[in-house]
């Protein structure tokens, strides 16, 4: 069948089961973006800014595991998306991005908004292609999204020149995938699976330590089969926050530089730590050599890349998260952990996160804490919460209460500033999705405001909360503690008055200053219909607690206020 | 451990594989010794023997990197007392008729090839490993030498892989 570039693309989203994609118009994807008014059944959404686009893909793909897809115009619409896409590639989040390109004839001579895209998106993309015979394109959208989707999944680029949108060409999908360079990783070898339970066995004190490749696996119901038969406390980064139910008893929360006091103190003491889906990354380590230095360790990973990278590990298995925790979920039974549980649940009690109620606030402060502590009560885990980046960020990994796989989207290994609105933007077109609540700081929030557009365009029903401290709080508080309080631009006494920007877009806002406030608006904002915006004023000299400083270890700790 | 490292890639030849590869390489500020690359025996199939000087780790990993590049093939870091290498040379001399004797005598003694002369200059070529390559250099230090090239080195491990 004859079909034209952008009758192929539209075809391959069908196929791929796309129910939308995230995009803004120009010169380069004009035929592209004529072909989605032929198709009712795939909607284009349109952000206010190409990074958003790539941001809101991101937060789709974060909740659904369901790759989001991006059409952008060629120079400096596609050069935009480069942040979204390597915060994707960072955190192994599926993406497609289709970038229009100018014309075949004029591929390298400048041309008008001409960036030579497939060279700046290589190290930031799992894969990409530029398609400059229209035969190849049905293969290569198909290649796209299983390079994508399948493995450790990661963003694939398609850089499309405008001619080739509306050429036509009689190539067929193709039956079957075949890329001989790309291996799936293995099944878990059942003898190494055996060989990490006889290591958990012979163990007194265990600790499972959990990443972002639980959740990106769904591996959440069998992590808690294995961590429940061998009673073994678990820790998550923050990428791996749901993966286990914080609230349930073995649960011992986020571990790293913001984690815990408990998580860190049990990671100290570890014998035998056993790592899956995660890597190892300097904001949990800190100082690696001291890094649960009395630990045997077991590393899970299906990137081999991963294995011995920052730390040399005693057992190293090649395996889907899924597949491994389901295996080992099938030789595990009861250790006797009691001693080992029974000194984490001491240090516990004696160690708990700083907590800030209502009493304990002195008149005229508000403190983060406390603020998300009252979302966390209110929602009781029912949320999509979506963070920026910042101490907001930590605060909500510490004190809300995660209880599902995939429900804290975050950009947690590039730490982008500006994620969380247009991500949250992306979560609303997951169906049957849970109340999203967007925490931003007044920093990051400002980094890609101009999203309250399509907020208001495609009446999302956000909660969108600013926890504004009128400076850039992280940087602030290294700035306070390492560098004798100098604040080199971190203060921002002008930040705007938030609620008036939110009435620019007919969004209504409202503004708390006062303890007292703060649940009546919470619950105002979780009963209203579409969006709505919540502007706190917490307390500008907020600390986050506990802290492990960077390159620093367990005997560093700061615990705080 | 600091080593050298003898490095062969097997790639599909398609567009950006060179580039794939060299970014990952020069990401951890390896110096890329030598880079060759060149058909094989099989349609669409090259390969690539890359020296670099590197910590043992480090390479371990960039190797387990290239394997994830998705037309890469196959990796391998050569075991270099069981393989063979060679580099090849292609030198162009300013050249007298006293000194031709003795040019040629250092052509024959180490198996190079005349590709031309007249006009007061010779071009040899040389094939070897790097040690004789190296000295062919250093025999030819005390003429004029106007141009010269040498390829990096390829290589094969011996048995099989």
């Amino acid at each position: 069948m004859e079909r034209n570039g952008s009758q192929i693309i539209l075809q391959a989203l069908k196929d791929q089961g796309v129910g939308q994609v995230f995009g803004y118009p120009g010169g380069c994807v004009i035929p592209l973006f004529d072909e989605f008014l032929n198709h009712s059944d795939i909607s284009l959404i349109r952000v206010a800014h190409e990074q958003a686009a790539a941001h809101a893909a991101d937060g789709f793909a974060r909740l659904t595991g369901r790759p989001g897809v991006v059409i952008v115009t060629s120079g400096p619409g596609a050069t935009n998306t480069i942040t979204g896409i390597a915060t994707a590639m960072t955190d192994s989040i599926p993406m497609i991005i289709i970038t229009g390109q100018v014309r075949t004839p004029v591929i390298g001579t400048n041309a008008f908004q001409e960036t030579n895209v497939i060279g700046v998106s290589r190290p930031v993309t799992k894969h990409n292609y530029l398609v400059k015979d229209l035969n190849n394109l049905p293969r290569v959208l198909q290649e796209a999204f299983y390079i994508a989707t399948t493995g450790r999944p990661g963003p694939v680029l398609i850089d499309l020149p405008v001619d080739l949108q509306s050429l036509t060409s009689s190539a067929e999908f193709v039956e079957k995938i075949e890329i001989p360079g790309y291996d799936l990783p293995p099944k878990a070898d059942l003898r190494q699976v055996k060989k990490a339970w006889e290591m958990t066995r012979m163990a007194s004190r265990p600790v499972l330590y959990i990443g972002g490749g639980v959740n990106l696996a769904h591996a959440g119901e069998d992590l808690l089969r294995f961590a429940e038969a061998a009673e073994i406390p678990v820790t998550t980064t923050l990428l791996g926050q749901g993966a286990i139910s914080e609230d349930h008893p073995l649960s011992l929360g986020m571990l790293g530089m913001h984690g815990t006091y408990t998580a860190n103190w049990a990671m100290h003491r570890s014998d035998l730590v056993i790592a899956v889906g995660a890597r190892f990354d300097d904001r949990v380590t800190g100082k690696v050599e001291r890094f649960a230095p009395l630990a045997q360790m077991i590393h899970v990973d299906l990137d081999p890349s991963e294995i011995n990278k920052i730390k040399k590990v005693h057992l190293g298995v090649v395996a889907d998260a899924k597949d491994f925790l389901a295996e080992i979920g099938k030789l595990a039974h009861k250790v006797d952990s009691e001693p080992w549980l029974e000194e984490i649940k001491s240090i516990r009690q004696n160690h708990p996160l700083p907590n800030y109620d209502q009493a304990k606030m002195k008149v005229g402060e508000l403190r983060p804490e406390f603020v998300i502590q009252e979302f966390s009560r209110h929602l009781k885990g029912k949320a999509v919460v979506v963070s920026d980046v910042g101490q907001h960020q930590m605060f909500v990994a510490q004190h809300f209460t995660f209880t599902q796989q995939r429900s804290h989207l975050t950009s947690g290994g590039l730490g982008t500033m500006g994620f969380a609105l247009p991500a949250a933007v992306g979560a609303c077109f997951a169906e049957g999705h849970e109340q999203v609540v967007c925490f931003c700081g007044d920093g990051g929030f400002q980094m890609n405001i101009q999203e309250l557009a399509t907020v208001r365009s495609y009446n999302l029903p956000i909660v969108i909360v600013v926890l504004n401290n009128k400076n850039l709080g992280m940087v602030k508080q290294w700035q306070d503690l390492f560098w004798d309080s100098r604040y080199a631009s971190t203060l921002s006494p002008d930040a705007p008055d938030f609620v008036k920007i939110a009435e620019g877009y007919s969004i209504p806002g409202s503004r708390v200053g006062k303890k007292e406030e703060v649940v009546p608006a919470i619950e105002r904002a979780l009963t209203h219909q579409g969006p709505i915006l919540i502007e706190f004023m917490i307390d500008p000299h907020s600390m986050v607690y506990p802290m492990i400083p960077a390159g620093k270890e367990f005997k560093d700790i700061i615990e705080g206020a | 451990m600091e080593h050298r490292h003898i490095i062969t890639l097997e790639v599909e030849d398609k567009p950006g594989v060179l580039s794939r590869i060299s970014t990952l390489f020069s990401r951890r500020g390896f110096n890329v010794d030598s880079l060759t690359v060149g058909h094989t025996h099989r349609p669409g199939i090259s390969r690539f023997t890359i020296v670099v000087q590197g910590n043992d780790q480090v390479v371990e990993q960039i190797r387990k990197q290239s394997q994830k590049l998705i037309h890469v093939l196959t990796v391998q870091d050569l075991e270099q007392k069981r393989s063979v290498m060679r580099e090849f040379a292609i030198i162009k001399l300013d050249y007298n008729l006293e000194d031709s004797k003795e040019i040629n005598e250092i052509v024959d003694l180490y198996g190079g090839r005349m590709l031309d002369s007249g006009e007061g200059q010779l071009i040899v070529e040389f094939s070897g490993t790097e040690a004789k390559i190296n000295k062919v250099f250093r025999k030819l230090e005390k003429f004029k030498v106007l141009e010269s090239i040498r390829t990096g080195k390829i290589g094969m491990q011996i048995g099989s892989l």
